[in-house]
Parts: structure tokens; sequence; C-alpha cells
């Protein structure tokens, strides 16, 4: 579990400390100070050997058109586009620190892996303009590194000695949008395996009418249906957003067991009746799969949902950080669950 | 809950509870201090929980002082080490001593463990010792007197029997109550004795001269801060 997050130089966030993060972490904090990007900071952290990991946060944040170059495609990474200051992130997880450092490297050597002949003399090869080299460390040991390199309108990725990962990671936007091809893969992967009931029981805390699942296919991919005892099947996301934003999340957790699901604005799609058992959900969820859960919100209502979590063991689960902003730099406030509640209950602002 | 709950001063006078946010009020405005916030924090067991709640506050950081002021109950010692802890622990400044400041980084923390020079008690025994030659308050010890005689007094840990009667379990608020009650006008709590009625509680006393100074010297609050 990831106990503490460094972060320097990644967007808005310049230099950020965080410590106390516990295996339900809620951020909180003003518009633009950098909850959603915390989130893309540990995405970024873990994806690795994916080519596409610099961009995908565009897609999230509904950017779907940009200049494919450097400056257009890393340029937003860096804090106020100063490519010349490295990025660098720093975590403790399970007691391990492990370290990320993005760097614009403006003079890349290309690594060749094809042996020239000697009658080859015509050969020369090219060199990538500019690249972002992404180097891992795992205790101080140099863990692997990725070179990123933008070539013909496409983004490249040479790989050096890369271990293994050690943490899945995913990512649930504010709005949860349907993925219906990745999600039919999970899906089945847990039917296969026999493990879809867990999913159908969570989801009747929106939907208690719901029987059961399955993967449909319609054309060349496969929708998710539900039977809600209408006499026929009907798309998961035909049942409201608060099912399909709970479908991703427990989709997520039961097939990344030991990983980390990320969460952005958490209370998307739930109505405050049921924040309560959403909480317990979680907690219980998070302690059975050993996942890591660490979600965004603006909430007030979300927060004191919170209240029910009675049980002592329970509490310890959870946490809530503040973000705020302050002479330029991030402060986080960190409140344990006890803390928390006395200031809900004194109706004191904590977000 | 407080409705709307904001910091709008630089400095603040934290205390256990409402009586204490009323009795407080009436001794700033006597002492003329109009720049200090009083705010309820903690009552009995909430008081760590509060504490960190209020320092996370986002504004707090703009705040120049602050005083705690805790009732010492059974062990002045130990509730100044008690609150000594949980400031070093939140990396506040600590003062060393009940009635004595510190300041880091342009912060002033101040404790004050009532009722000051005793080593035991709360408020109602400090506002009692103002009164200590009232007739109503001789009166008020002669029904306690009377309890006293007829009536068990509950050892610590010992259960109660059912259909017993047992002496009031907290003597100060007892007396206290009995004071308030036989005063021409009834007011049922000292906090709003202090507040609402001048006079109940002569602030000028000598019983207060501990906490005036801490307030208005130690502090440096005074009418003009």
């Amino acid at each position: 579990m990831i106990t503490s997050f460094h972060v320097s130089n990644f967007k808005q966030l310049n230099s950020l400390d965080l410590t106390g993060l516990t295996p339900i972490t809620i951020i909180g904090g003003k518009n633009n100070v950098g909850k959603t990007t915390l989130l893309e900071a540990l995405i970024l952290f873990y994806d690795r050997s994916n080519p596409s990991v610099t961009v995908r946060q565009f897609a999230w944040r509904g950017v779907t058109a940009i200049e494919v170059s450097p400056m257009g495609v890393w340029g937003p990474l860096f804090s106020a586009y100063d490519i010349k200051q490295a990025i660098s992130m720093e975590l403790t997880d399970d007691k391990v620190k492990e370290r990320v450092v993005l760097t614009h490297n403006p003079n890349p050597r290309r690594v060749l892996t094809t042996k020239i002949s000697k009658e080859d003399t015509s050969y020369i090869p090219s060199t990538p303009p500019e690249a972002l080299d992404i180097e891992y460390y795992v205790s101080g040991k140099d863990v692997g590194k990725a070179h990123l390199f933008i070539e013909d309108d496409k983004i490249g990725i040479n790989i050096e000695n890369m271990s293994p990962y050690r943490k899945n990671t995913i990512y649930i936007s504010s709005d949860a949008k349907p993925n219906s091809h990745e999600e039919a893969k999970l899906f089945g992967k847990l039917d296969v395996k026999g493990k879809t009931e867990e999913l159908i029981e969570s989801l009747k805390l929106i939907e208690p009418r719901l029987k059961s699942l399955s993967a449909i296919p319609i054309g060349d991919s496969s929708l998710i249906h539900g039977d809600v005892g209408l006499g026929r099947k009907i798309p998961l996301s035909f049942m409201g957003e608060g099912v399909v934003k709970l479908f991703h999340i427990v989709l997520a957790v039961l097939s990344f067991e030991n990983g980390i699901v990320l969460i952005d604005e958490i209370e998307n799609g739930f109505h405050y009746s049921v924040h309560d058992k959403l909480w317990l959900l979680l907690a219980d969820l998070s302690t059975r799969h050993n996942c890591q859960i660490i979600a965004t919100t603006h909430s007030w209502e979300i927060l004191e949902g919170l209240k029910t979590v009675t049980d002592a063991a329970q509490q310890e689960l959870f946490s809530y950080v503040r973000l705020d902003a302050a002479e330029g730099k991030i402060i986080p406030k960190v409140y344990t669950l006890d803390v928390l509640l006395a200031a809900l209950n004194r109706n004191w602002e904590v977000r | 809950m407080d409705e709307n709950f904001e910091l709008k001063q630089q400095n603040l006078l934290l205390v256990e509870g409402q009586d204490e946010v009323n009795f407080f009020g009436a001794l700033l405005k006597h002492l003329n201090i109009e720049s200090v916030q009083i705010v309820g924090v903690g009552g009995k067991d909430n008081f760590k929980p509060e504490l960190q709640a209020l320092l996370n506050i986002s504004g707090f950081n703009d705040v120049k002082s602050y005083a705690i002021i805790r009732d010492a109950d059974r062990s002045k010692a130990n509730t100044l080490k008690s609150i000594k802890g949980l400031l070093k622990k939140h990396k506040q400044p600590v003062p060393p001593d009940h009635a004595e400041t510190a300041t880091a980084n342009n912060l002033k923390v101040g404790i004050f463990i009532m009722p000051g020079n005793a080593a035991e008690g709360m408020l109602e025994d400090l506002c009692l010792q103002a009164v200590k030659n009232h007739t109503v308050l001789k009166c008020a010890d002669d029904y306690l007197a009377c309890l006293e005689t007829n009536l068990e007094t509950l050892a610590n840990g010992q259960e109660k029997e059912p259909g017993k009667q047992y002496f009031p379990k907290n003597r100060a608020k007892a007396r206290m109550h009995s004071f308030l009650a036989g005063m021409h006008e009834y007011i049922p709590s000292v906090g709003e004795a202090a507040y609402k009625k001048e006079g109940y509680f002569d602030l000028t006393a000598d019983a207060f001269k501990e906490l005036r100074d801490f307030l208005t010297y130690k502090m440096g609050w005074s009418g003009s801060t």
C-alpha cells in the first residue's frame, strides 16, 4: 500500500509532499488545486512500457486534439511548461521506496538493435529530434528506462532493461464513460473464474432489482447487459450513471487485486442516500482484495456518508487529504477519520 | 454544530464548551479585548480530534496567536502534559508551563489550566472563589453538606446499586448550580450568568487576576490589540 507520495514539477504540483495515505484515501481541495493531477501522476508512475502513457490524460480531460510535437505532447506535463526541469515522483509502497524521473532529452541517441554489415555502407541511422526519458528506480536501484519519441506523427517507445510491473493501476474518470471493449474483457475474465456474483451483489446497492449480468456481443464489440426483471436484459448504461460508475469501480477492484483504483469525483452518479453504504462497500472490497482506493471529491455529502463507519478497524482504513494552494506551493492537510468526523460534526469546512 | 463557522480573527481563544464561550466572552468584553475569536473546542473527549481539525481549517495559517484554556479536572499536571504532547505532535509552539506562552514561526501559543493556581478544578471553582463570601454561597454550601451527610459518595470504579442515591458526581458544578439557583434571577449556567448578567461574578476580583494577566500580558491581547 502506498503510504507516501512526493511529486515535483508535474503540472501544478510543483512540490507536493503527501504522507499518511491509507487504504482508502479521499482527496479534496478547491478547483484546479491538483486533485485530478495527483491521480494522473500515480497513473504515470505505474503505467510503464506504454507509449500513450503521457497522452491518455488528455482524453480524460476532454482534450480531443493536440499538437503532435514534443512541446505539444509533453510540455503540459511540466510545471509552467518548463521542460528543462525534470519531473520527479517518489513513493513508499509497503515500505519500499520507488522513484520515477521524467526528463526532456533534446539530444537522444536511438538504441539500435539491428546489426550493420560491412557491405551496408549506405545505412545512416536516423535520430529522433527529441525524447522524453523516463527512469525507474526501486530502493535506489535502476530498474529500467523508457524513451518516448515522436516520429511520423506517432509516439514510439524504446525500453531498456525494464523490470516487470509491480502494481496494476486503473483510473476511473469523473463521468465514468463506458468502455465496452475493455469492460467486456475484464468482465469475461471474472465470468470465466465464476466471480461475477460479488459484482452483482455490489451493484444491488444502486439497483436492487439486478439479478444477473452478461456480456452480449453487439457488432464488433460486447456490451454488458443486466437483468432487472423486465423480461429482457438491458445495457448497463440504461440503468443510470450510478450503476455504471459503481460497476467500473467494483470491476476494477475485483480484476486488479493488490492494485490501486483511482476514482475522480467519486460522488458523481450517487444519490446521498447511498453514500454511507458506498463507503462500507468500498471498505469491505479494499480489505478483502487488498486494493488501495484513492478518490477525489468536492462533496460535503459524500464525506458525511463516512459517519456510518463506526467499526474501529474500518475507521483505520480511511483518511482525507485537502490540498491547499499557498504561496506557490500545494500544502496537504491530512485528516484521520476521527478528525474528519470531528470537523464534520462541528460543521467546520474541510473541502 | 457551528452554523457557517469561519475564522474571523487572527487571535483565537480555545475553550472547552458553551459555558466557557459565554464566560470568556464576558471577560474579554470586560478587558476591552475585541480582536480575539472564542472557539469552543473539544468538550471532554473530543479535544484531540477537534484541535487537529481546527489546525487544518483553511485560513489557520493566518492565525498569529491562540490560547488553550482547559479544566484541570483531577490533575493539572496530567492535563498540561496532555496538551503539550498534542501541540508537539502537530508541530505547534509548546509553552513550557501553565500560564506561559511559546512563539515559533510568527505564531504564539499559550496554555492556561483552570482554575489557575489550584491544582484541581474547573471554571466553576474559579468563579466560586470570586463569590466566596456571598450569602447565597454559604447557603449553597450548607445544602451540599446536607447532601454529603445523607448520600454515599461513589468511589472511582465503584458500581452503582439500583435505587440508591449518590452525592453529585461533579462537586464544583453542583455547588455552582446551587449558588445560581439561590440568586434572585435564575440563570442556569455559569457562562450565561457571567455573560448575560453583569455583576454576578465580579470580573475585577482577585480570583480572576491570574487569568486576566495571562490574557493581557502573556498573550499580549489588550484593548488596543
